[in-house]
């Protein structure tokens, strides 16, 4: 911690002169205080704890990464003002406090056999954990799958799916769905239009 | 399509088509999980010389195979952690009133996806927010404050089974 200090000095100056600076920590503030106050079954409590050490120049170098995940050190280091050294240590503090998951290449899906968007509502039959469990792992399997996540509301799941065609969607749902012996019932939507897509997290 | 890929996917089979070989297809795979890789290391994982990779590198990105890179940040470190999905379905499906909608999602950076989709409803948006106060306040200013909005579903998410970017290559 105390060796970040010399970095935070650095910057002070700029930092302070951003206007957006105050707002994005106080919203930051928030998020900590929910974390502590909700998230207790994520089992290091520490962790919580240590998020709130991102500073004003770790969510700028946050938002830079996040843009530019190739970016050189160099560049990266002049653009937040600091040395390249502790810019490099910085970044290696967040990924290793988790706030950085990891670093990916955006490929294009109309290219490479995964121009179908399809997104799938499915209702299992029982929700008992036999069942549910059966359902995650087979999901698990398949890369086409790239989201799935269960919802509190009409439906238990929401995939998201990017196949070449429907014919791979409809290979896809017969290994992964009706192979199963809980699930009821898949609701398909096809994608017609993607307005927007990004993974980029707002902050 | 005698290529003898390592997927038995019969989806995989067809990416030679696209102008990519297997060597290609290991690149990007490599890229997809680890987009900070120096090019000597990426060089050594597909046995390519340094120059070989970093001209196919060049080539995957100029032909717009690499769209660019990006970090995957924590969401419950960044005030996110909560994402709930919203269908939309509107009054009637005229130009303007689609003009109308998708210039609105761009406004919000909370909305991480927007997509028109074919079925029960119109559009299917995914939203990342700090918490439901914040979720309101953001359904309230973008999304029922439009014309032509006949109704929003919100379907909060209680956990995250499986969340990735990857194609699968």
């Amino acid at each position: 911690m105390s060796s970040a200090d010399p970095d935070l000095q650095r910057a002070a100056p700029e930092a302070a002169g951003e206007a957006r600076a105050p707002a994005s920590r106080r919203r930051h503030a928030r998020a900590r205080s929910r974390l502590r106050g909700r998230d207790e079954t994520t089992a290091p409590s520490t962790a919580a704890a240590s998020s709130g050490a991102l500073d004003e120049v770790d969510l700028r170098l946050l938002r830079i990464l996040q843009a530019d995940g190739r970016i050189s050190n160099l560049k990266l280091a002049a653009a937040v003002g600091m040395s390249s050294a502790s810019t490099h240590e910085r970044v290696r503090r967040l990924v290793r406090d988790g706030a950085i998951l990891g670093f990916s290449a955006r490929l294009n899906p109309n290219l490479l056999q995964a121009g179908l968007l399809v997104f799938a509502e499915v209702r299992l039959a029982d929700t008992s954990n036999a069942v549910n469990e059966a359902f995650k792992a087979a999901v698990k399997l398949r890369p086409e799958i790239l989201e799935c996540h269960e919802v509190a509301g009409g439906f238990d799941y929401l995939l998201k799916t990017r196949v070449a065609h429907m014919g791979a969607y409809r290979d896809l749902v017969a290994a992964v769905a009706w192979s199963l012996p809980g699930v009821r019932d898949v609701r398909t939507y096809a994608v017609m239009e993607e307005l927007k897509n990004t993974a980029a997290l707002p902050f | 399509m005698n290529k003898t890929q390592p997927e038995p996917s019969s989806v995989s089979n067809l990416s030679n088509d696209k102008g990519i070989d297997k060597i290609d297809a290991r690149i990007l795979r490599v890229l997809q999980r680890d987009g900070r890789i120096s090019n000597l290391k990426l060089a050594e994982e597909v046995h390519l010389s340094p120059t070989a990779v970093l001209e196919r590198v060049k080539r995957l990105t100029r032909e717009n195979f690499i769209l660019g890179y990006e970090a995957r940040l924590n969401p419950n470190k960044l005030g996110a952690s909560m994402m709930v999905f919203i269908e939309v379905l509107l009054d009637r499906t005229a130009p303007d009133i689609m003009d109308t909608f998708k210039a609105a999602v761009q406004t919000r950076p909370e909305i991480l996806e927007c997509h028109l989709v074919a079925g029960g409803f119109d559009y299917l948006i995914k939203t990342r927010v700090a918490d439901m106060a914040a979720y309101r306040e953001m359904i309230a200013s973008v999304i029922w404050s439009l014309p032509g909005v006949r109704e929003t579903r919100t379907y909060t998410v209680m956990e995250e089974v499986k969340t990735t970017n990857a194609l699968p290559i």
